[in-house]
């Protein structure tokens, strides 16, 4: 008999241990801007503790996630720093950003109240806070993965829209990923 | 004379009653709140009009939290919960807005004057020419994925001076999130649904506690019924006050029952008559109708605790009542009418030294004083008519034949006083007293602490507690208050102030600190700030646009105009902020700042003592010191009292006469408090309040001693003991009482009583005699 579903590979899950690093690239496209505003960089996961988002182009900027909130830093400096205290809507993003990216599926299965669906020989998966009885600030988000996660969307109420690719995803034990990352921060100017 | 006292007395009585069906025909106004009981303050007045309007907000909010795993049952729950409580006009909705999107209301207000709102660490940069960290601040935000800005936003706000400078604002001040329209918290598994609003009426008012607590016990049990393992937390001073109520009602019950039958018993076995109870009941009840009614009149409510302490009164009626019953112990009893002018002078002679104490106690601007002294001289005086001129027409008793042995008995006190065959034992109990005083004055601990004086139930407490360690909603113990003409003047001292407490808040004397003008700065505050902007990133402007891709439009085109708070809606004001909006009135603007985390309030008091327009508040310590205030002024105005009656007495007694007539009375009142000490027991505002009774009731004692001559003698000293033991029933059983104030008050007067009637004899002398009749 033939089995209908998940007729292809699962995405990768990361084990205890592992964490995943990789280049990103994302472009925000604002209603009425000339252009999409486009950064690339890299991301460093490192699961139950941070996510490093390194952005490296139009100019170096570090972002780190940890389980406290959201810091970001110019040239070395932190320039704003989000407490989940202050805004609990952004631990779920958090949480749903770091299960995506470790291939972590069926909390957000269960918080989307949808399945993985199989595209072609990918998987997607839609997020519509809204029907989940959650107050987010974007109307639905969309993943595309394959092995890794490789594409999240970001949808707006107004429209606007943030398209990410990832690339090169590597997994690794977390002490590899972490030096990484220590590395690729000294290499900033 | 008779005929006229009594046509006095009816016509008092009537009225009476008249006043208290009028009054009460609306429920009876009885006010529980302790606080009501403290005078107007004696703060500034702005100050005192600042707190007022805060304490009615503060006590008229209720907090309910629903709790169940599921977060969709606990949410219909308390849907539910608020829709019962809004049709039984117990709640009334307040603040429909979310935290959330009350601040975007206000973002939504403040957006066209953003160039003028920068946050503190903002205004520091420009001035230092570090605009480049503003400006990438911009771009991270703009680039993150987890950016909260919009295109709009980006685009009318390129520099996002409005998101920054409203993220520095928002504190942590609650652990509650929104969710489903509703806010909520998960705590071990549970959400939590917050169900919150204000008060429909007074929650010190006994029908809106009753109302309250039948529209929420019936919707409690409707829900608990309809979803299984509902929890379900309250918090609201109409809940304290209602319990309050009940306990104040059940104790009275109950020890009023206990001392009732005391009484009914004590006197049957004396007199062997129900006669004598019967009149003393009328006694009772006229002064209590007299009381009653001129304190509704004169104040349109009455206090539970005046109530008490005015009902103590009846010690002094009953023994009116006991020294014209006790006239019937001879041989040749005279009528009614002549016994009645045989008591006449001791009773006028008590009546006016209690009525005048009790004057002197009305002076002092305390309303609790003010009810306490009103009730008693009113209801004594209703008390004494009723004896002197209504108990001879409705007196048909026959002489007492018994008694003879209960007389005996009755002078033992006197008897050790006055025979020099106890001369010894009288010296060693006098020395043994005196020391145990003394040390007792040693153990004396004043105790003004309004916190411990409530004695606040520990379920209710409880759950307080809970709802607060859930919320994460802190109990503020202090606040500051800021005056000024206008508001930009009260803008203005916030901002200086403000400046003052951001290096306390960096010391870690507090933690935080909530300001109107954090949000809406002063006109002169956003000048300073516009043209720092115009100085520093406005030229930046082009590059910047360029750089994340946007032309066209040109941000930041505004007119001179700024913001003020006046202009604001009231809707435009979140919720969080809204009390902070104390009052205004023309030519006079107040603010209160809110302050969490006080490790230590002297910074803060110094911080106040700088201006005369900035005022540091802390309700419980202001309460507690409001509390000692007036035990000091209590006693203080008995020390007065006992003069202006020294005054009256010397009159008739000569000025060492007069002396000797109130010792008995003084000698209670002084060595009441040491010897409570010695229980361990501490020294309030209660005591001090009690010790009036004490000096009414000994005094009376004493002048029945004093007036009586010959074989007078020993019905008075009958009718006082006899006085003493029905008001120990009446009222030393009161020490039962779980109420901290209830006890302190019976336990006052079990021991001050006691004293009196034991020194009582004292007041008598032998060598001068007092023979004229008043």
């Amino acid at each position: 008999m033939l089995s209908i579903g998940r007729a292809h590979a699962d995405p990768i899950v990361l084990a205890d241990g592992e964490g995943l690093q990789g280049r990103f690239e994302q472009s925000r496209h604002l209603r009425g801007f000339d252009k999409p505003i486009r950064s690339t960089g890299q991301f460093f996961l490192l699961p139950k503790s941070s996510l490093i988002w390194q952005t490296e182009r139009p100019f170096f900027t570090r972002m780190v996630i940890d389980n406290k909130g959201i810091s970001q830093s110019v040239e070395g400096a932190e320039v704003t720093r989000l407490d989940f205290d202050k805004f609990p809507g952004l631990q779920v993003m958090r949480s749903t950003l770091e299960n995506s990216l470790s291939g972590n599926w069926a909390p957000l299965e269960k918080l989307t109240g949808s399945k993985l669906q199989p595209t072609g020989d990918k998987w997607s998966l839609r997020f519509t806070p809204k029907s989940s009885g959650l107050t987010l600030p974007f109307a639905y988000l969309s993943f595309e993965m394959s092995d890794y996660l490789e594409k999240v969307e970001i949808v707006k109420a107004n429209g606007d829209k943030d398209v990410i690719t990832f690339s090169q995803q590597k997994q690794a034990p977390v002490k590899e990923i972490l030096e990484a990352a220590q590395k690729s921060r000294e290499r900033q100017p | 004379m008779n005929r006229i006292g009594l046509s006095v007395y009816l016509v008092l009585l009537i009225s009476s009653i008249l006043v208290i069906v009028m009054r009460v025909s609306g429920g009876f106004p009885l006010e529980t709140n302790i606080l009501a009981l403290l005078p107007e303050t004696e703060e500034l007045e702005w100050v005192a009009r600042a707190e007022a309007v805060e304490q009615s907000e503060g006590t008229n909010r209720l907090v309910i939290l629903i709790g169940n795993p599921d977060f969709e049952t606990a949410r219909s729950a308390a849907e539910m919960l608020t829709t019962s409580l809004v049709d039984a006009k117990v709640l009334e909705r307040t603040g429909r807005l979310s935290p959330s999107a009350a601040v975007k209301n206000l973002s939504a207000a403040l957006f066209p004057y953003r160039t003028g709102l920068l946050s503190e660490g903002d205004r520091k940069l420009l001035a230092v020419d570090k605009e480049q960290v503003v400006i990438n601040r911009a771009l991270v935000q703009i680039l993150s994925p987890l950016s909260l800005v919009d295109a709009d936003l980006i685009r009318r706000d390129p520099f996002l001076l409005l998101p920054n400078f409203m993220a520095a604002r928002q504190n942590v001040e609650t652990k509650l999130q929104s969710r489903a329209n509703v806010l909520a918290v998960e705590d071990n598994n549970i959400w939590y649904v917050l169900v919150s609003g204000k008060l429909i009426g007074e929650p010190f008012d006994q029908v809106v506690q009753s109302r309250t607590l039948s529209a929420f016990e019936a919707a409690e049990e409707r829900l608990k019924t309809q979803f299984k393992g509902l929890k379900i937390l309250k918090a609201g001073a109409v809940f304290y006050g209602e319990r309050a109520y009940h306990q104040a009602e059940q104790e009275a019950s109950f020890i009023g029952g206990i001392s009732l039958l005391g009484i009914v018993v004590l006197n049957f076995l004396i007199f062997r008559s129900f006669q004598p109870l019967a009149l003393s009941i009328l006694a009772i009840a006229s002064g209590v109708a007299g009381g009653l009614a001129m304190t509704l009149l004169f104040f349109g409510t009455l206090h539970l605790l005046a109530l008490v302490f005015g009902a103590g009164l009846i010690g002094v009626a009953v023994d009116y009542s006991f020294h014209y019953v006790c006239e019937r112990f001879q041989e040749n009893v005279p009528p009614p009418a002549a016994r009645a002018a045989a008591i006449r002078s001791g009773l006028t002679l008590g009546l006016v030294s209690s009525v005048l104490g009790f004057l002197t106690l009305a002076l002092t601007p305390f309303p609790g004083l003010q009810q306490i002294a009103l009730f008693s001289a009113s209801g004594l005086t209703l008390a004494y008519l009723t004896v002197l001129y209504v108990f001879p027409y409705v007196d048909r008793a026959k002489p007492f034949t018994h008694g003879g042995s209960i007389l005996s008995f009755s002078m033992v006190l006197h008897d050790f006083w006055w025979q020099t065959g106890y001369r010894k034992l009288r010296w060693v109990i006098v020395v043994l007293v005196i020391f145990a005083a003394l040390y007792g004055a040693t153990k004396i601990h004043i105790d003004d602490d309004v916190r411990r004086l409530q004695s606040l139930p520990a379920d209710l407490q409880g759950e307080e507690q809970s709802i607060r360690t859930l919320t994460g909603i802190e109990s503020e113990t202090h606040r500051f208050f800021v005056r000024g003409p206008s508001s930009e003047d009260v803008l203005q001292t916030e901002e200086a102030l403000g400046l003052d407490l951001e290096a306390l808040r960096a010391n870690g004397v507090i933690r935080g600190y909530r300001m109107i003008s954090q949000f809406i700065p002063s006109v002169e505050r956003q000048q300073e700030n516009r043209a720092l902007v115009n100085k520093t990133l406005i030229p930046h402007l082009a590059e910047h646009m360029a750089r994340i891709g946007l032309s066209g439009y040109i941000p930041y085109q505004h007119g001179d105009q700024m913001l003020t708070l006046d202009q604001l809606a009231v809707t435009d004001i979140p919720s969080f902020l809204a009390p902070l909006l104390v009052y205004k009135t023309p030519g006079v603007v107040v603010h209160a700042v809110s302050l969490t985390g006080v490790k230590d309030s002297a910074p803060l008091a110094a911080l106040a003592a700088k201006s005369e327009n900035i005022e540091l508040v802390n309700q419980a310590e202001s309460l507690s010191r409001t509390f000692g205030t007036y035990r000091l002024k209590a006693l203080i105005m008995l020390a007065v009292a006992y003069g202006v009656v020294w005054v009256f007495l010397s009159l008739r007694y000569g000025p060492f006469g007069a002396v000797k007539a109130m010792l008995p009375s003084i000698g209670a009142v002084v060595l009441t408090p040491p010897l409570i000490a010695l229980t361990g027991e501490t020294f309030t505002f209660f005591n001090a309040m009690s010790l009036m009774l004490v000096f009414a009731i000994g005094l009376d004692y004493a002048v029945f001693n004093r007036e009586s001559i010959g074989n007078r003698k020993r019905r008075a000293m009958l009718a006082n003991g006899l006085s003493a033991i029905s008001t120990l029933l009446a009222f030393g059983l009161l020490a039962m009482s779980d109420t901290y104030a209830i006890h302190a008050f019976g336990f006052t007067i079990l021991v001050g009583i006691t004293l009196a009637y034991c020194l009582a004899p004292l007041a008598s002398d032998l060598n001068h005699d007092t023979t004229d009749p008043l």
